[in-house]
């Protein structure tokens, strides 16, 4: 009766809570946020901008990747690589297959990081960093790393990149133009986006309360997720960890950073992305929001709820108070954070609310849940209008 | 199985006089870093809209409007934009100011137009879309990343009509000098380095054919890398895949840009799969940037439709007995091979 789905066979993660699947769930099932104050870096906000950091410095992400001395790996690169091994370990593929495997890749922010260290002098090595300012070379970088020779894309739409990656992937093995794949999306802090960012006031000074009545404002956060997605005839030789089955893209059309009142692209994104999983509304169990914390966001994406789900509104949650919004890596986490749900019967909280939305009432999963779950709907949302939805079904 | 996309409209805004969709009196590259060709951007753009929009941001909006105008469509059903650098201009200008002024004071405005789908998210914009909208940026292969999911879309959903599907890239004159540091742009008589460029070709793509159709794309692939002794390969795997002979191809349009050190990889096919098929080039006209290749397409596009070729795009003296199927292909600096398979439709 429901349509059958991609199959998700492996993933791995990297983020503020933990350098691992298992590290990562450790937390979320413990309530325990990854949000605390930026140190990787110097910047005017570090006191004051709560930011969801990796606590490994770049250094060390060049030691445990084992890269050579003269790489020209950005901190993107490597979070995500990092996290491609967890994925490629847990789908059990072995090197001398990497070559078999496409790679669609998801980032905003590419190599920017490294670009405002050595702008504009770029002196002596750091020459090499001229050209790794492109999303597509953090790609590239990554590909070659692994030597995947499949079909490999990067896709840049802000914070729905990793969400629309995901959706890519599974377009390119049900179309059969590839047989697995590797999906998902990676994004770092720099001082680019905590300036930018804050400079639109959607930073908060405090840890982010989504969904809240007084929610002021988002924490930005870094991190990198990938799923390998492969075809039916490969996957049945293996477990499932969980399968895509829907998945929807629409534009809001609105304005460049700000989400219309009614969050009409959230609400196509949503309906397309039912559609093509052949289910109903009432069919999902829980729905993992975008829910950046951000007065916008979370107003237009409660009436956007409100408006599919009507007076059936599943439990939902945000995870971002974890994490801190990823950016471009947002929907790829979310991704492998509602495969863990469905995987071990859960649901994971929305940290720091207290008072609802009035307009709408809505009151988010705040504590850690057991629930049997069977069809997870995730949202992310990017700028210029960027709206992307996914379902993950049980398998 | 797969479905070909019909193109039913386009535009080409670039160093040369492209924008009229017909061929034009030449204009000879004389300069190692060039702009598009002065173009009335104000009479598509209100000029309060235009005077904070970068060169990316204007040349994606009016490309847009110019390849829908073209096939006479008011709305697409989906915006498929590619960039290699996105919006360089902005994003330089932000971190410019960002740097200099130790984080004091930043420019919202650039930071917002800095992401690379604010193209995308513009062309939405103007035209009311809340259509399928998504953004790729893969250095020079950003053009066929998006015709590869305008292909999936239409095997998906044959009633998928009216794709707009398009490539921009601008130059920074900031960073165009870093690459000229790193040797990428050419030095006088030198014969390393490319001349560099901007422009945009956009393209309305569908399922169905008109009378207005240019072509009929029937498939195009990517391989970040090769070495020279596997291109040839490469392009008949591809053509088995897609049940074309070697001599089926009418001709063959190559990305030369007169950089010695990467140019070996044209020359391999030129002296071997392609020796007795016409050759063309494009980019001692077009000149090099990440979006050359929708130059390469609309020039395809337009020679199907008036059945000539015109020889300042001649490569070799080979004339084709007829223009039927033309193969592209493209990469640049040793990686981003694509190739494009374009028939009459």
């Amino acid at each position: 009766m429901t349509k059958k789905g991609v199959a998700i066979t492996g993933m791995g993660i990297i983020t503020a809570i933990g350098n691992s699947v298992s590290t990562n769930r450790n937390a979320l099932v413990s309530g325990q946020s990854g949000i605390s104050t930026l140190e990787n870096f110097k910047s005017i906000h570090s006191d004051s901008l709560p930011v969801g950091e990796i606590k490994l410095t770049n250094s060390q992400l060049e030691q445990q990747l084992n890269l050579p001395k003269d790489n020209s790996f950005t901190r993107g690169a490597m979070l995500a690589s990092f996290a491609i091994k967890e994925a490629l370990q847990s789908a059990t593929i072995e090197e001398k297959d990497y070559s078999s495997l496409g790679f669609i890749n998801g980032t905003s922010v590419g190599g920017m990081d490294f670009t405002e260290q050595f702008y504009p002098e770029f002196r002596g090595t750091a020459e090499k960093y001229i050209e790794t300012i492109d999303a597509g070379i953090t790609t590239q970088t990554i590909a070659e790393y692994f030597n995947f020779q499949g079909y490999t894309t990067t896709i840049s739409t802000a914070c729905s990149s990793g969400a629309n990656a995901i959706m890519l992937g599974a377009r390119l093995i049900q179309s059969g133009r590839l047989e697995r794949v590797v999906v998902g999306g990676v994004d770092c802090l720099s001082k680019f986006t905590l300036n930018g960012f804050n400079s639109l006031m959607l930073c908060s000074q405090e840890p982010l309360k989504a969904f809240d009545n007084s929610r002021n404002g988002l924490n930005l956060g870094e991190g990198a997720a990938y799923l390998i997605l492969e075809a039916e005839e490969l996957a049945k030789q293996k477990p499932i960890l969980a399968r895509i089955t829907g998945y929807g893209n629409a534009n809001d059309a609105f304005h460049q950073t700000a989400s219309s009142p009614n969050g009409d692209g959230a609400f196509m994104a949503m309906t397309k992305a039912l559609a093509s999983a052949e289910i109903s509304f009432r069919d999902i169990s829980y729905v993992n929001a975008h829910g950046t914390a951000t007065p916008n966001n979370d107003a237009s994406e409660s009436v956007a709820l409100q408006r599919i789900f009507k007076e059936n509104l599943p439990p939902f949650s945000s995870t971002k108070g974890f994490t801190g919004h990823t950016l471009a890596a947002a929907g790829a986490i979310e991704a492998v954070y509602s495969v863990m749900m469905l995987q071990h019967e859960e649901m994971y909280a929305n940290l720091n609310f207290q008072t609802p939305i009035p307009e709408t009432g809505f009151v988010p999963v705040t504590k850690y849940t057991k629930a049997s779950l069977q069809h997870i709907l995730s949202n992310s949302f990017g700028f210029g209008g960027n709206c992307t939805s996914l379902i993950f079904n049980k398998e | 199985m797969k479905k070909p996309l019909y193109i039913n409209g386009m535009s080409c805004i670039s160093a040369q006089e492209t924008a009229r969709n017909s061929f034009f009196e030449t204009i000879p590259l004389t300069q190692p870093v060039v702009k598009v060709r002065p173009f009335p951007f104000k009479e598509f753009i209100k000029p309060m809209q235009l005077r904070r929009m970068s060169t990316a941001v204007r040349l994606g909006v009016v490309g847009a409007q110019l390849a829908l105008r073209d096939a006479n469509i008011q709305q697409p059903d989906a915006i498929i934009t590619g960039t290699g650098m996105g919006c360089r201009q902005d994003s330089i200008a932000f971190l410019f100011k960002m740097l200099e002024n130790d984080e004091q004071f930043v420019n919202p405005t650039q930071f917002i137009q800095s992401t690379h789908n604010t193209i995308g998210g513009q062309i939405a914009l103007n035209l009311g879309c809340q259509a399928y909208n998504t953004t790729y940026v893969q250095a020079s292969a950003s053009l066929e990343a998006s015709l590869i999911d305008g292909l999936l879309m239409t095997f998906e959903n044959p009633e998928n009509s009216n794709l707009l599907i398009g490539s921009i890239d601008e130059i920074d004159d900031t960073y165009v000098q870093f690459y000229q540091r790193l040797g990428h742009v050419r030095q006088d008589a030198e014969e390393t380095g490319v001349i560099k460029s901007e422009g945009a070709g956009f393209f309305v793509c569908s399922a169905e054919k008109n009378e207005k159709s240019y072509a009929q794309l029937l498939d195009v692939e990517v391989k970040l890398k090769l070495d020279t002794n596997q291109v040839n390969a490469f392009v008949s795997e591809f053509l088995e895949k897609n049940q074309v002979a070697i001599e089926d191809i009418d001709a063959v349009v190559l990305g030369n840009n007169g950089d010695a050190q990467f140019d070996g990889y044209y020359h391999e096919l030129q002296r071997n799969l392609f020796a007795e098929t016409s050759q063309l080039h494009y980019k001692h006209l077009s000149g090099e940037h990440n979006s050359a290749s929708a130059f390469s397409l609309w020039l395809g596009c337009i020679a199907l439709k008036s059945q000539t070729i015109p020889k300042e795009f001649k490569l070799n003296n080979i004339d084709p007995s007829q223009l039927k199927t033309i193969l592209h292909y493209n990469q640049y600096r040793g990686t981003h091979h694509s190739l494009m398979l374009l028939q009459r439709p």
